[in-house]
């Protein structure tokens, strides 16, 4: 095996503040007590005590399980989203890589049209039309973001077609779908496994601010960006309603953004290029 | 035996300052199997334009490949099969010629797969294993990828790739020039092995006279796109017309001390005839 920088300090806080965040997304809904999801209006607005570390809402749920409940609805969203649009645009650039150029041409024609339409309007548009949802939020953000990713992906198929051991296949004479699956893509889609982190955390602002301004997921799911939009009322007498989410978007859209640099550097280079020397 | 003949070859590229730079205008050759031609020329001067071309990567604006009497560029079916089949290639570098996520055992089985010549894995292990040992290397290299070896030892892999098809021509894109003068010697004794054991017909691309001299048949000296100069290996470097042939020639080394002088002295002479030729 090629030999890995050694394990930072810093690296070490960022993966397992990853982790941490995933399990809250996994597990979350699991050890969440039922209280977390009904109200108990007796107990609305504690602030933050030994009892509720993060003090309670409106409804008198304890805030620190509501956002971990709510690392579910809102990171695994961003991730399905991401993971979404980067297959369509790995089939994209697929695609303009292996049909004649004309088509290859129209297909990148196809993704200027799609990058001038952006994901949160059409978001609006699927929120008046088939009535404001996580749901509606995701559909749109998926089918919006791709263009970026298919550009990037085909400029670097382009680089990967020409490079030797791509050429020595076809002189070989292995099938159109043999090379973009042995040779051209295991070369090329290093870069988007370092893109997919960095676009989850952008992700996860849009699709909370999205949340925010009513637009995606509704209010008595414990998303976060919900949670700010339910809490807008009264951050001036329970600042920590708000906050709290706040703070998770923050952590989780930072925590993300930092693994994205760490694997461009521990990644970048290696596959990018095709000739990996070692 | 019609093997592999170019006729009339020409190609350009869009230029950096708009229009088209011609890089081969009108270049014929042919290569008939148990033949080995060299091709020299300078850098730039369209050798592996002209090798694309003739492997049917890339398209040339006029001109024809044939090979076994169909043209490759408009071959389909059993006739590309064929072709893709009996002309492999061996390329430069051997850092970037060999796909670095896959084993050895996939690289060199490729082409049994490919062509269905060995659809069992383990018959294909087999095979594989048999060709490493034929250019020198363990069986157990199969596991390993390409990072794992030096570059004599990739550029053997490569030519076990090749191999693998049994393929008529072997076209050879400087396949040394890019390894330590110790194992040069050893890869091109391996060339020049497969072609007596296999009746390999090899284009073999150089700048090292010598080389050219030991393994070829006929040479071909290309400069500015165009064919120059060609024949009997021996005619050409005997009586060489061209300037980069002589060139060439001069800056070869030379074991017989008394010709190094001369040559050094000619050296010099071309040195100060090409200075005085500047305004
Ligand atoms: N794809 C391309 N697009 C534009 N120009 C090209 C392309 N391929 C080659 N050229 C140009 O064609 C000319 C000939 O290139 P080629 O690689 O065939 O030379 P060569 O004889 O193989 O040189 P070397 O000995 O350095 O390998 C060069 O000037 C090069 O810049
Ligand atoms: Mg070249």
């Amino acid at each position: 095996m090629m030999a890995r920088p050694h394990l930072s300090l810093g690296d070490a806080t960022v993966f397992v503040l990853v982790a941490l965040i995933l399990a809250a997304a996994v597990f979350g809904n699991l050890l969440a007590p039922e209280a977390t999801f009904s109200s108990d209006i007796g107990n609305a607005f504690l602030p933050p005590d030994a009892q509720h570390w993060l003090g309670t809402d409106s409804q008198g749920r304890d805030v620190l399980w509501r956002v971990i409940a709510g690392a579910a609805p809102s990171l695994l969203s961003s991730m399905l989203v991401v993971t979404i649009y980067s297959l369509i645009g790995v089939v994209v650039a697929t695609l303009a890589t292996v049909v004649p150029r004309w088509l290859d041409e129209g297909l990148m024609r196809g993704t200027e049209i799609g990058l001038a339409l952006p994901g949160v309007i059409v978001a609006m548009g699927f929120a008046s039309a088939m009535g404001p949802s996580l749901a509606s939020a995701v559909i749109a953000m998926s089918i919006t973001g791709w263009p970026i990713t298919a550009r990037l992906l085909r400029s670097i198929t382009r680089q990967t077609m020409v490079a030797p051991y791509v050429q020595g296949a076809q002189v070989m004479g292995v099938s159109r779908f043999r090379l973009m699956t042995r040779h051209v893509l295991p070369n090329s889609l290093d870069v988007l496994i370092i893109k997919w982190s960095g676009d989850v955390s952008i992700t996860i602002l849009v699709l909370g601010g999205l949340s925010f301004v009513g637009v995606g997921a509704q209010p008595p799911s414990a998303e976060w960006g919900a949670m700010i939009s339910d809490a807008r009322s009264y951050v001036s007498t329970a600042w920590w309603t708000a906050a709290a989410p706040g703070a998770a978007i923050a952590l989780t859209a930072v925590s993300f953004s930092l693994l994205g640099d760490i694997l461009q550097r521990r990644l970048g280079g290696a596959g990018a290029s095709g000739g990996a020397r070692s | 035996m019609t093997g592999l003949a170019v006729t009339d070859l020409c190609k350009s590229y869009p230029a950096a300052g708009g229009g088209r730079r011609e890089v081969l205008k009108g270049v014929s050759l042919r290569i008939d199997k148990g033949e080995c031609v060299g091709l020299i020329g300078e850098s730039g001067s369209g050798k592996s334009t002209l090798i694309r071309c003739a492997l049917g990567l890339e398209k040339p604006d006029s001109g024809r490949v044939d090979y076994e009497g169909s043209f490759v560029h408009e071959a389909t079916g059993p006739d590309l099969l064929l072709f893709r089949r009996e002309v492999q290639i061996v390329f430069q570098d051997p850092f970037a010629s060999l796909n670095p996520r896959m084993t050895v055992e996939e690289l060199v089985g490729e082409g049994l797969l490919v062509h269905r010549i060995e659809p069992s894995r383990a018959r294909r292990r087999a095979c594989v294993a048999e060709l490493l040992g034929r250019v020198g290397l363990e069986a157990d290299a199969m596991h390993r990828y390409p990072r794992a070896f030096s570059g004599g030892q990739r550029q053997r892999i490569a030519i076990a790739r090749a191999l693998a098809v049994s393929p008529r021509i072997l076209v050879c894109d400087e396949p040394v020039s890019a390894l330590d003068v110790s194992v040069q010697a050893q890869v091109i004794n391996l060339l020049a092995d497969m072609r007596s054991a296999l009746g390999l017909g090899i284009l073999f691309v150089a700048h090292d006279i010598g080389v050219v001299r030991y393994l070829c048949d006929s040479v071909l000296v290309l400069a500015e796109g165009r064919v120059v100069e060609e024949g009997p290996t021996e005619t050409v470097f005997g009586d060489p017309q061209h300037d980069y042939t002589r060139a060439l020639m001069a800056a070869a080394p030379v074991p017989d001390p008394a010709e190094a002088k001369a040559r050094r002295a000619l050296r010099r002479q071309q040195r100060e005839a090409a200075r005085g030729s500047e305004p």
